[in-house]
């Protein structure tokens, strides 16, 4: 890692993708594509009822690039988990170094200490990749992961899918009124200025949760937590 | 006459209190990046705390199986102890201090490493659920610690650099704001102790 990047070597190194656009994919082309969309629909699923945002990403290979820092790097570019409760994992598989890790945000660091995570990778996941099954080693993950979420209250609803825009902008309007009138009483006829009204932006309208399909990140972040394994 | 000296003194109190504004401005700037510093790192001293608050527990489950290896422990705990000395108290370090810091932290690294070495005789301690968990735990703790030094190494260099653009650097030691130090890579401490089973 003391070896800074030579200009040929720069060349070699493994780039990070950009933001997956589903909860599986498969770089490595390991898994059928039926496969892939159910176990997509599985993740989607487990997403909805729990409100923590879990993908899986195969890679054909590292590329000599060193584990945590490259998993590391997607996380920070990626931001998976809702923004702020940092409640997103990543699954990475690097098919040709049969090396895999677990990343797991800060928000979720309590339910899936390194130890949990360990175990899963050791005891559920691994026998499946031995086996060839890398399909099943997900929907094994995934199981998992949905007995760990069992039992957490139903997340709450997603900020922005319906804040109206109406509150603050009826506020906005008696306080304009109201100014209007104090101003007309101290000193007669106050025209005009009322330009730069703009932006009555509702409680924001952005697009980051539930899409109706495919994967769209929260904006969590990560601080290094999970686990790394092989098989 | 009376009306150049007054225009003079506009342009002249117009000149203030442009570079007051400019100034502002940069101090401003300065704090955000010097409480990301400090942010950063409540953040480092955070991992390796949790680093430090394994070792007992470590300790404890080998001790169990290796109970021959007391030069081992000892040095283990007695490493842990001199971290806890090194208590910065949520103070960003100077240079001097983050090596002191740093230094403490590499000999309790060593200590750990060897102790996982020694752990490779004991096949027996080694396959336990238990041992495996705390291993889990450790390398995780070190990445995380990897993690929170390059972020804090960052947010280091972001504040050094905007400290030491002109013409900011002329005022920043008398506005109270002092370089902050980074991170040395020691040869060979970077990975965590990896046991390979």
């Amino acid at each position: 890692m003391a070896l800074a990047a030579l200009p040929t070597c720069a060349a070699l190194a493994l780039e990070v993708p950009p933001t997956p656009r589903e909860y599986v994919t498969d770089f490595a082309g390991v898994i059928a594509r039926q496969q892939v969309t159910a176990i997509d629909e599985r993740l989607q699923g487990l997403e909805q009822r729990t409100g923590h945002q879990v993908i899986a990403v195969f890679f054909p290979s590292l590329e000599d690039e060193p584990l945590e820092d490259f998993t590391i790097r997607c996380a920070e570019r990626w931001k998976v988990g809702r923004k702020g409760l940092d409640d997103g994992i990543i699954f990475f598989a690097f098919v040709r170094d049969r090396r895999m890790r677990l990343e797991v945000g800060y928000g979720l660091e309590d339910k899936v200490p390194d130890a949990v995570a360990s175990r899963l990778l050791d005891n559920v996941v691994r026998p499946e990749f031995a086996r060839g099954d890398f399909g099943g080693g997900v929907v094994a993950l995934a199981g998992g992961l949905a007995g760990i979420f069992r039992g957490e209250p139903p997340p709450r609803p997603v900020r922005g899918t319906r804040s109206s825009p109406t509150f603050p902008a009826v506020i906005a309007v008696v306080v304009l009124f109201l100014l209007v009138r104090a101003l007309r009483s101290s000193r007669g006829g106050w025209r005009g200025g009322f330009g730069g009204w703009g932006g009555f932006s509702g409680g924001g309208f952005s697009g980051g949760g539930f899409s109706g399909g495919g994967f769209s990140s929260g904006g969590g972040s990560f601080g290094g937590g999970g686990t790394s394994g092989s098989w | 006459m009376g009306r150049v000296l007054l225009g003079c003194g506009l342009v002249v109190l117009a000149a203030v209190l442009l570079i007051g504004l400019a100034v502002a401005g940069t101090y401003n700037n300065l704090v955000k990046l010097d409480e990301n510093v400090k942010n950063k790192w409540g953040q480092v001293e955070n991992v390796y705390q949790r680093r430090a608050d394994l070792v007992p527990n470590l300790v404890e489950t080998v001790k169990g199986a290796a109970a021959f290896e007391k030069d081992t422990f000892t040095a283990v705990t007695e490493a842990r102890a001199r971290v806890g000395q090194v208590n910065l108290g949520n103070q960003v370090p100077d240079a001097q201090q983050l090596q002191k810091f740093q230094a403490a932290q590499d000999s309790l690294s060593s200590a750990l490493s060897r102790l996982l070495v020694v752990v490779e005789k004991y096949p027996d301690l080694k396959a336990t659920q238990n041992f495996r968990d705390l291993q889990a735990q450790l390398e995780g703790t070190e990445n995380r610690i990897a993690v929170e030094r390059k972020r804090f190494n960052d947010a280091a260099q972001e504040f050094n650099t905007a400290r030491r653009r002109f013409p900011t650097v002329l005022f920043a030691s008398l506005l109270g704001f002092s370089e902050k130090p980074y991170f040395q890579a020691a040869p060979g401490s970077e990975k965590a102790p990896q046991v390979k089973f």
